[in-house]
């Protein structure tokens, strides 16, 4: 299958990086209000499930003019100018002298497409006549993309202009360009050189199953998130309770850090979804519920003293059943039943006193200050809802925006509600068993239809 | 924003730990040191039934292994592990493992992996026990039934044998069979009790074929499948991406202080192209043929080349959003004066985009022969004045951003 290539040229700062960046789905890609930020090709693969293809981010014209001067003066007839852009690359001088058009036009030559960029928003200015004649003389398939960076004003008067010099011209914002706008400008390259349309065909419908499978990440990321966070206890075994009260402060403020971080590590997964790398996140601080301090006895081991029966019975019932065995069953079972009464009977009646017992100096027992998990029921929605607020965001955000993505409070309600009656009650039964710390079998497919396709 | 140092740190939640899981292995083992006690301790003449024997040495071992493997392939996974899981005695860390596994969609395989480890557990007491009895004290292993004679039970015991045929001491022999035979009744006679504790080796391969072997190649397949599972899993996939992809930092840029009067005296370089007429009120001198020249892409060549011979100082007219180019670097490097960027429209001058400015002052810092004019009127919004200076009849100015 023909690898299909797309240079990416036009003046400096007309948004030649933004376009690689959305369409490449990659934040990677150097975007700069500096002139000059790109001064070598730059390619970028985009490679789907079964196709792929190759955007370069070239750097932006500096020199036209003189370049178009240096190639009139080499080709005399139309036959000969894609000879002279050949022998313009390939000339040491015109390296030194214009390293960027030296830079950009390399790929045409070798067989990229074109596709050239304008900011629809600024008056259609003569001077860009110089490299949109360059353009011309490679004779390879090309597109126009007007790219209105502040608003629409000028885009009649571009439009006008570049038809003389360009088959397609197309209206294309890289920062406000949803997916489906995307995927129908790539369908568009298709049509520059028919042996890639196969190619591209297919990154499109490849495109289609990453989102789907993004989605489905997300709600995977979410579903770990809400069992985590709710099942969450901060604890610490000390003496006394004097001793358990005294580290209060000091278990909330690491139960909060971690919670904090929890979550952040699921925003930044959830990011990583959707292949935001670069972007900055602001969270407003996640209100957790007050008063989730607890003490409790344990004893050997560290077990609870409902563990510690379970074990004291569990232990005499086998040692028990070892003797029925080894009598080969003529005690009746006697031994297993009599052994975990022995079991529970000892511990019950002598569990307190292991709280006092020590062996070599080391008590056997004492009390464990414990902060968590959350027994608030909404806290699992405020969650949901904070994450699905962002997965909303981040899954229209194109992959050329650079400005920090705020996490604000999230009314969930709304989202709910338009939800079918049997995925909202599964959704509270889900919740309610999150605060009870109870295992969700599925629980990323109940919470999925909040999720953004 | 989770800081970079942070981001290993919280990889930890996504741990799942192969290690080994203790109490589920204690289980094990104390499920084969009672059962090999209660059966090779034998009766009060230390003879073990060689058939109780293969109950715990090998229709267990191989019973339960059928059950975990079947119910690994159709089911939910049953073994040991996952019984001893449901006790309510797991202490809050192992609870938040199980949690993972749960959710790592592995709880099956790990509980299968930690099985096999249990189960091996299980030959490592059985086995202790027989040594310990056997070095300690005399095993008598027979055979007592009433339907059954040695002609039918032999084969079975060949088929039992059939993986270790390179083993002959360990392998059942018919004569064996015959000699071991008891009965209650029996008076137990001085001559054949020697050939009583000769079935040991075959119990001995029993174990290590049917438990040790078996349950090792488990473990390795269930340790590897688990290990795939868990590097293929989103989470792990994402942990590994967010560390490959750091956050590009951003070089601080220096920029050019504003200028805000010109001097008198300039020429003016309409380098944009601009109707002049739009920023006459600005100019401290008005553009005619005198002090007018041209120079740039909308130039003719004789526009440029009489641009280009003029050595004074002069006012260089840009569209403010069109970059510096280098053409007009190429020019610039010759000349002196002021680079004046202007925002208009078809009728009028607006005060210049904040980045815009920035650009231009920026390419303009470190050309020391050249300064940025901009009249205060044109300033963008969302800039404030921090410093005036004034000096050699030009008012320089610090500016920045109101943001800092």
């Amino acid at each position: 299958m023909a690898r299909a290539e797309f240079a990416v040229v036009g003046h400096p700062n007309k948004g030649k990086s933004s376009i690689v960046s959305t369409l490449a789905r990659n934040d990677k890609v150097q975007i700069s209000h500096q002139s000059g930020t790109t001064t070598k090709a730059n390619r970028v693969r985009v490679e789907t499930l079964n196709a792929g293809y190759e955007l370069i981010d070239t750097p932006g014209f500096q020199r036209p003019g003189k370049v178009l001067a240096w190639l009139k003066q080499r080709a005399k007839s139309a036959d000969r100018r894609a000879d002279a852009i050949a022998q313009f690359i390939d000339d040491p001088d015109c390296k030194s002298k214009f390293p960027d058009e030296v830079e950009l036009l390399t790929p045409l030559v070798r067989g990229a497409a074109i596709l050239y960029v304008v900011d629809g928003s600024r008056p259609y200015g003569q001077e860009y006549e110089a490299e949109m004649e360059i353009l011309l003389w490679t004779g390879q398939p090309s597109m126009a993309l007007i790219n209105p960076i502040e608003n629409n004003d000028h885009i009649q008067s571009w439009s006008n202009a570049l038809a003389q010099y360009f088959k397609t011209v197309r209206l294309f914002n890289p920062m406000t360009a949803d997916f489906d706008k995307q995927v129908e400008l790539l369908q568009a390259f298709a049509h520059l050189k028919p042996e890639w349309s196969e190619t591209i065909n297919l990154v499109t419908s490849d495109l289609n199953q990453v989102r789907n499978s993004q989605q489905q990440n997300s709600a995977i990321i979410l579903a770990r998130l809400l069992e985590d966070m709710c099942s969450y206890r901060c604890t610490q075994k000390v003496l006394s309770k004097d001793q358990a009260n005294n580290i209060q402060p000091l278990l909330i403020k690491n139960y909060n850090q971690w919670m904090l971080r929890r979550e952040e590590k699921s925003m930044q997964e959830l990011m990583a979804i959707y292949a935001h790398y670069q972007t900055e996140l602001q969270i407003a601080d996640l209100m957790l519920p007050p008063d989730l301090f607890d003490c409790e006895q344990w004893y050997m081991w560290g077990l609870n003293k409902q563990q510690l029966l379970t074990v004291a019975a569990v232990t005499g019932a086998v040692s028990g059943a070892a003797i029925d065995l080894a009598v080969a069953g003529h005690s009746f079972m006697l031994g297993a039943i009599g052994g975990g009464i022995i079991g529970v009977g000892s511990t019950l009646l002598g569990a307190n006193k292991l709280v006092d017992t020590k062996i070599k100096g080391l008590p056997l027992g004492g009390y464990e200050a414990c902060y968590g998990p959350v027994n608030n029921k909404n806290f699992p929605y405020v969650l949901i809802g904070r994450f699905i607020y962002l997965q909303h965001q981040i899954c229209h955000r194109n992959h050329a925006a650079r400005e920090a993505l705020k996490l604000d409070k999230v009314d969930l309600q709304q989202q709910i509600t338009s939800l079918e009656k049997s995925v909202q009650k599964d959704l509270h039964i889900a919740c309610d068993k999150l605060i009870q710390q109870k295992t969700i079998e599925n629980l990323e497919l109940i919470i999925k239809p909040l999720l953004l396709f | 924003m989770i800081p970079d140092k942070d981001r290993s740190d919280l990889s930890e939640n996504g741990d799942i730990s192969l290690k080994t899981a203790w109490p589920i292995v204690f289980a094990g083992g104390f499920l084969g040191l009672i059962l090999s006690w209660s059966v090779l301790s034998g009766d009060d003449s230390g003879r073990v039934n060689l058939f109780y024997l293969l109950v715990v040495y090998l229709l267990f071992p191989i019973f339960s292994l059928l059950i975990s493997c079947m119910t690994l392939v159709f089911g939910k996974g049953v073994n040991l592990a996952r019984i001893v899981s449901g006790f309510p005695v797991w202490f809050s860390h192992r609870r938040s493992l199980l949690r993972k596994i749960h959710q790592y969609k592995i709880e099956k395989y790990w509980l299968f992996f930690q099985s096999q480890l249990s189960a091996l557990a299980y030959s490592v007491a059985s086995l202790f026990v027989l040594f310990l009895l056997l070095l300690a004290t005399d095993i008598n292993f027979v055979w007592r039934s009433t339907l059954l004679s040695a002609e039918d039970i032999y084969p079975l015991l060949q088929a039992v044998a059939a993986p270790w045929t390179f083993w002959d001491k360990a392998q059942p022999s018919f004569a064996l069979l015959e000699a071991t035979r008891d009965s209650r009744l029996d008076v137990l006679s001085g001559g054949k009790a020697v050939n009583y504790g000769l079935w040991w080796q075959f119990v001995l391969a029993v174990q290590l074929f049917y438990c040790v072997i078996l349950r090792g190649v488990l473990l390795l397949f269930s340790f590897l499948w688990i290990r795939k599972k868990i590097v293929n899993d989103i989470e792990v996939k994402l942990c590994e991406a967010l560390s490959r992809n750091d956050k590009d930092t951003t070089a601080l840029l220096s920029y050019k202080e504003l200028i805000f009067k010109l001097p008198d005296g300039l020429m003016i370089n309409n380098w944009a192209g601009i109707d002049l007429t739009l920023i006459n009120e600005i100019l401290v001198s008005q553009p005619s043929s005198d002090n007018l020249i041209k120079a740039g892409p909308l130039a003719t060549e004789v526009e440029q080349r009489i641009a280009e011979r003029w050595q004074g100082k002069q006012l260089v007219v840009v569209k403010s959003w069109e970059p510096p180019m280098g053409e007009l670097m190429d020019f610039l490097e010759n000349g002196k004066g002021f680079i004046f960027p202007v925002d208009y429209s078809e009728t009028s001058v607006k005060p210049v985009k904040l980045m815009h400015l920035q650009e231009w002052r920026r390419f303009i810092n470190n050309m020391n022969s050249w300064d940025v004019f901009i009249p205060v009127e044109l300033l963008p919004d969302d800039f404030s004045i921090a410093e005036s200076v004034d000096g050699a009849g030009v008012d320089h100015l610090i500016v920045g951003d109101k943001n800092g």
